[in-house]
């Protein structure tokens, strides 16, 4: 998906207001940093003024001036420096604060978008979060700019007034040539992808092409295809120089030499070599802020594409809880198994969910079911029936537009809105591990003995697994495949001996080709083995299956056809 | 640290050295960028000093409007050599990029996609640094060079102090290096482990709501970001001290100036002139200085990713290479007893083959079916030498595979996968991997002759069309891959899982296409479906490692007891289980 795809449209003061609640979360940073920008842009206009008062000796004190000036200049540049580690600090937190509140979102209610969303889209995600992190650095930018801006035009203007107005023309220009493309060296991060999926598919795809005759060839073509790309980008590059150079450079030469002209031709104009000097001075400080009121502008523009992303991430929810400096996470929940008594059945009625549009998940309508205790139960469909959004509704990942979900035990019928993580286990279409220690990722911080864990390794088909490999690392390069993070991840929704069991069908794991373990998801066979071992334990099952033998083991099968069930 | 950024150094040079015009070109660039500067700086002292006498003065003006010029030049030259330099460092870059492919081609460094993008953002921040270093870097040691003797011929006072300057600030700049090194890497490792964190948390939310252990997840985020802050906290010291060295510097300088200036109130033409010169002394001690400082986050990051391209390019295949090379022809296959286990890191794994003996004549056609992906899968690492066998060997035209040179097996050893990696390019580019010697009139002869000139069609219209690898269906990769096969000179071709990602229209054309590209070529044939193994001459069944049945498949259907037979008979949807 690409970056447009990805953006939708937000309302104009969401960055506006986003923006000045980062700012409210650090008040005294914005303060130091505020004053350090507008010092800096207006040390330019501190050196013409004294620059003036020397040449034109119109005060008694020219040389204090001077040396006010040059005092002056240093404290801003030291300012500057210290100001500088208080921006990065200040950015830093910011981005954190986003990033810790969308994960308490995310783990609260996930979104629909985070349900289809991939490793690069995640990568987005956490780049445009940091960027905004970064706004309220360019927020003290911008104030700093517009002051010296203002400062300059309130001395110039008793002296000049038709330069004046030149001088805010070339202002003006700078503000609007391409600062942002000449500002950065790092490629733009789009250009950045497009090379890197080159190198990935090339490298990635090494058994493809391991044929390729004239090695030393094909090595020297890889190169060509890099510098072809190399060579679009600089003449994009040479169009922002030339921009550049049409808005500022060219104008601010002519500006010049129409100082130096003026003063010769036109030695009666009353102008002193101190006027022209000072007039220089807050020449370079507006043609400084107006660069930075571009650069400010430019990005604002990201940012609202880069909320605008967010938001969508966010299912076009709200975004006051991203910025929200309330305490960190809710204290721990209990972390036992709370009781639901015998389970006896389930019956769902009447289940409809709608797709959104963007067609992150697929629509399910008017679904009704029952399943009693110790029966299999398979789902089957054709891709984009419904089948996994089913489940996914089932559980509470996606919010049901209607349905009743019973839930029947000896203590009695319950009805509730989604089966909870003490009813059902559940294995998602693609299972994902954490990074740590096995144990880890099986008791996700629950507390659970090694015996229980080592039971549900060997029913997931991973026998043989002794208590001392609990404490291996996952997250090598080869280490677990595709097929063993599928069974570590069964093995984990059977530890509480849940009393349904829910299987998506992992076995059509689908997304980055090239991140997938070389030997492949787990087979239909063996998520076949597991189930019926399963079944023989007197197991509820509820699966999602194209295998002929499990279908044909199936106490009851439940047909999905293009969004009803038959 | 400062030490393996020498050796790092070293390594960039290395690719730098090829380019010995534009080296020369940009040496002469900067040469003139810095006599420009210091004519600047000269022009405008004249020009204060001819000011000095009254606006009216003529000198001044004419001065004054020289000196316009000569920036408006300047900016030019600085211009062109930022270009020049940019050019210089993508060509690096490029250079790098090759050496990374072809590395990755040659020793099996794997590379995943996630992988391959740090490997680019490695490499422009490598390629910012070596135009940051080189027109930045080099141009300001030049101009403190010319502004010292521009100085020592006016005032060997000032010369000197600018001399003092460059010296302390070198040191200066070493011993932060030094210093800081530890705590900046333990500080980046932090904020990668966060946001590691971070991404792993929001994809495995399903998994961690449906455990019921959010709690736990946002645990785990609070915990790295707590040793992130510290972490960061540390690095911030390091930091602190670089920007504390800066500010000294710029209120020492300012200090430095105004003493200079003070004797200049009395005034006089060569009171104004010296005050120029001064000022431009002070902005070139301050200038090279203050950027080291404020940069030095960005060197050590240039630095980081030098160090990790190279210990990429430093990998080691882990197969050792043999020497002898593959005849031409229809090769031979004979297995011998080969056993093979994955090894996944701490699980143990069942044993993927199991004493599997086989032989495949020259010209003939072996059809595997195994239950369970992994025994197939492992019979195709172990035939293109992915991985060596536990036991046994192969043998390929009589040569164990572990005697051969890698580049002779890549050549007359291919394989055909679902997953064939496309690239962006065009389609003739994606046909011969790049190899121009390939003409239109072989190509297109070859698509006739495979039956797949309606699917170019179809696919991409024209051998010139852009493929968009994004966008390319998988199916059509497959495809692909038949023609690429075809234009090789395989001797042997392994069929990995032929169904693969085919839906039903395309699974025909492949099936004529794969039979009329196995004439005459040895195969293997990993299957998934029973149709693909109509033209095996003869069938392997694998179940759990072991092999169960093993003979010519005309002779296998007539025989009662025949898994293969039975299998052919039920026919259950095309599942082979």
């Amino acid at each position: 998906m690409s970056a447009e795809q990805r953006t939708a449209p937000i309302a104009e003061p969401g960055t506006l207001w986003l923006l000045w609640r980062l700012i409210w979360g650090a008040p005294l940073q914005f303060v130091a940093m505020a004053i350090e920008r507008v010092a800096l842009p207006c040390w330019p206009i501190l050196a013409g003024l004294s620059a003036r008062s020397y040449l034109d000796r119109t005060t008694g004190h020219s040389l204090s001036q001077l040396l006010a000036c040059l005092l002056a200049l240093g404290v801003a540049l030291a300012l500057r420096s210290g100001a500088g580690g208080s921006a990065t600090r200040w950015a830093r937190e910011a981005s954190a604060l986003l990033q810790r509140n969308l994960i308490g979102r995310s783990l609260e209610r996930p979104s629909r978008q985070l349900l289809a969303a991939d490793a690069a889209a995640i990568e987005q995600l956490h780049e445009d979060l940091v960027f905004i992190g970064s706004l309220g650095d360019r927020a003290c930018d911008l104030v700093g700019a517009l002051l010296a801006l203002g400062i300059a035009l309130v001395v110039l203007r008793p002296i000049d007034a038709p330069l004046m107005s030149l001088l805010v023309l070339v202002a003006i220009g700078a503000a609007v040539a391409p600062t942002e493309s000449l500002g950065s060296r790092a490629w733009p991060r789009a250009e950045n992808d497009d090379r890197a999926d080159s190198i990935a598919e090339i490298v990635g795809a090494r058994r493809s092409i391991r044929a390729a005759v004239a090695e030393a060839q094909f090595i020297a073509r890889v190169g060509e295809l890099s510098r072809r790309r190399d060579s679009a980008d600089l003449s994009e590059r040479r169009r922002a120089l030339v921009k550049t150079a049409l808005c500022v450079a060219i104008p601010a030469t002519m500006l010049g030499l129409a100082l130096v002209v003026a003063d010769t031709a036109m030695p009666g104009a009353g102008r002193s070599a101190g006027d022209a000097a000072l007039l220089a001075g807050c020449g370079v400080a507006m043609v400084a802020s107006g660069r930075r009121i571009g650069a400010s502008a430019s990005a604002y523009r990201l940012a609202r594409a880069a909320l605008g992303r967010i938001a969508h991430f966010l299912d076009g929810s709200p975004l006051d809880r991203l910025v929200a400096t309330a305490p960190a996470f809710p204290a721990a929940a209990p972390q036992s198994p709370p009781a639901v008594g015998q389970f006896d059945r389930l019956d769902i009625r009447d289940l409809i969910c709608r797709a959104p549009e963007g067609g992150a998940i697929d629509a399910i309508d008017a679904i009704d079911f029952s399943l009693r205790r110790g029966t299999l139960t398979v789902i089957i469909g054709p891709s984009g029936s419904g089948k996994t959004t089913l489940l996914r509704a089932l559980l509470g990942l996606i919010e049901l537009d209607r349905g009743v979900i019973s839930w029947s035990a000896t203590g009695g019928v319950e009805t509730c809105g989604a089966l909870t993580s003490a009813m059902a286990g559940y294995l998602p279409q693609t299972p994902r591990l954490l990074r740590g220690t096995l144990r880890e990722n099986l008791t996700l911080g629950r507390p659970i003995d090694d015996a229980a864990l080592v039971q549900a390794l060997d029913q997931a088909g991973l026998g043989g697994t002794s208590a001392a490999w609990l404490n291996s690392a996952v997250g090598d390069e080869r280490w677990p495949s595709a097929e063993q993070t599928v069974r570590l991840t069964i093995a984990r929704c059977l530890i509480y001996r849940p009393p349904l069991i829910i299987f998506d069908d992992p076995a059509q794991i689908s997304g980055d080709m090239l991140a997938r373990a070389p030997d492949g998801a787990i087979d239909g066979h063996a998520m076949d083995q597991i189930i019926q071992r399963l079944q023989g334990g007197g197991a509820t099952l509820l699966v999602v299956s194209q295998h002929a033998a499990t279908i044909g083991r199936a106490d009851q099968r439940l047909v999905l056809h293009d969004k009803t069930k038959k | 640290m400062l030490g393996s950024m020498n050796c790092n150094c070293t390594s960039i040079a290395r690719y730098l050295q090829r380019q010995q015009l534009p080296a020369a070109l940009l040496t002469g660039l900067l040469l003139a960028g810095t006599g420009l500067q210091l004519a600047v700086v000269q022009t405008a002292a004249a020009a204060m000093g001819g000011l000095n006498h009254g606006p009216t003065d003529s000198r001044a003006v004419w001065y004054g409007a020289t000196c316009v010029g000569i920036v408006a030049v300047q900016r030019c030259v600085a211009l062109a050599a930022s270009l020049l330099v940019e050019r210089a460092a993508r060509t690096v870059t490029a250079a790098i990029r090759c050496a990374i492919v072809d590395h990755a081609l040659r020793a099996a460094v794997g590379v995943t996609r996630h992988r391959s993008q740090q490997i680019e953002a490695d490499l422009a921040i490598v390629s910012a640094a070596i135009a940051a270093g080189l027109s930045g870097g080099a141009g300001a040691a030049l101009l403190l060079v010319g502004a010292a003797a521009l100085l020592a011929a006016i005032d060997l006072r000032l010369a000197s102090g600018v001399l003092a300057a460059v010296i302390l600030g070198s040191a200066a700049f070493g011993a932060l290096w030094r210093m800081g090194a530890t705590n900046w890497a333990t500080a980046h490792a932090a904020e990668a482990t966060r946001d590691g964190v971070f991404a792993e948390l929001l994809l495995g939310a399903i998994d961690l709501r449906s455990s019921g252990a959010a709690s736990y997840g946002e645990r785990r985020f609070a915990a790295a970001l707590g040793a992130w802050r510290l972490a960061a906290h540390a690095a911030d010291r390091d930091r602190a001290i670089a920007r504390l060295i800066a500010a000294i510097t710029a209120i020492a300088a300012a200090l430095w100036g105004a003493a200079e200036m003070s004797p200049l109130a009395s005034g006089g033409d060569a009171g104004a002139e010296r005050a120029v010169l001064i000022a431009a002394a002070i902005v070139a001690m301050v200038a090279p200085l203050w950027r080291v400082c404020l940069g030095l986050g960005g060197l050590r990051c240039a630095a980081a990713a030098i160090g990790r391209l190279d210990a990429l390019l430093a990998m080691h295949p882990s197969l050792p290479d043999g020497e002898r090379a593959l005849p031409g022809g229809a090769l031979a296959v004979l297995c011998n007893h080969i056993s093979f286990r994955p090894k996944h890191g701490a699980l143990e794994t069942a044993a993927a083959l199991d004493d599997i003996s086989f032989a495949i004549a020259p010209e003939q056609i072996l059809g595997v079916l195994g239950s369970g992906a992994s025994s197939a899968a492992a019979l195709g690492q172990l035939l293109l030498r992915d991985t060596d066998p536990d036991s046994g060997q192969i043998l390929v035209a009589g040569h164990d595979l572990r005697q051969l040179t890698g580049q002779s097996l890549r050549r007359r050893v291919g394989v055909i996968s679902p997953e064939t990696g496309v690239f962006a390019g065009t389609l003739r580019e994606n046909l011969t991997l790049l190899d121009r010697m390939i003409g239109d009139r072989r190509l297109y002869g070859l698509i006739d002759e495979l039956g797949l000139g309606a699917w170019l069609m179809h696919a991409a219209g024209d051998l010139d069309a852009i493929i968009d690898p994004q966008t390319f269906p998988p199916g059509d990769a497959q495809i692909l891959a038949i023609v690429r096969a075809g234009l090789r000179d395989y001797g042997l071709i392994i069929v990995d899982r032929a169904a693969g990602q085919l839906d039903a229209a395309r699974q025909q054309l492949f099936d004529r296409a794969l039979g009329r590209l196995l004439d005459g070529r040895s195969a293997v044939i990993l299957a998934d479906r029973l149709e693909t193994l109509e033209r095996a001459d003869q069938i392997m069944i694998v179940s759990d490692g072991r092999m169960i049945e093993y003979g010519a498949r005309t002779r296998l259907l007539t025989c009662a007891a025949s898994h293969y037979a039975a299998l052919r008979r039920r026919k259950v949807g095309g599942i082979v289980g």
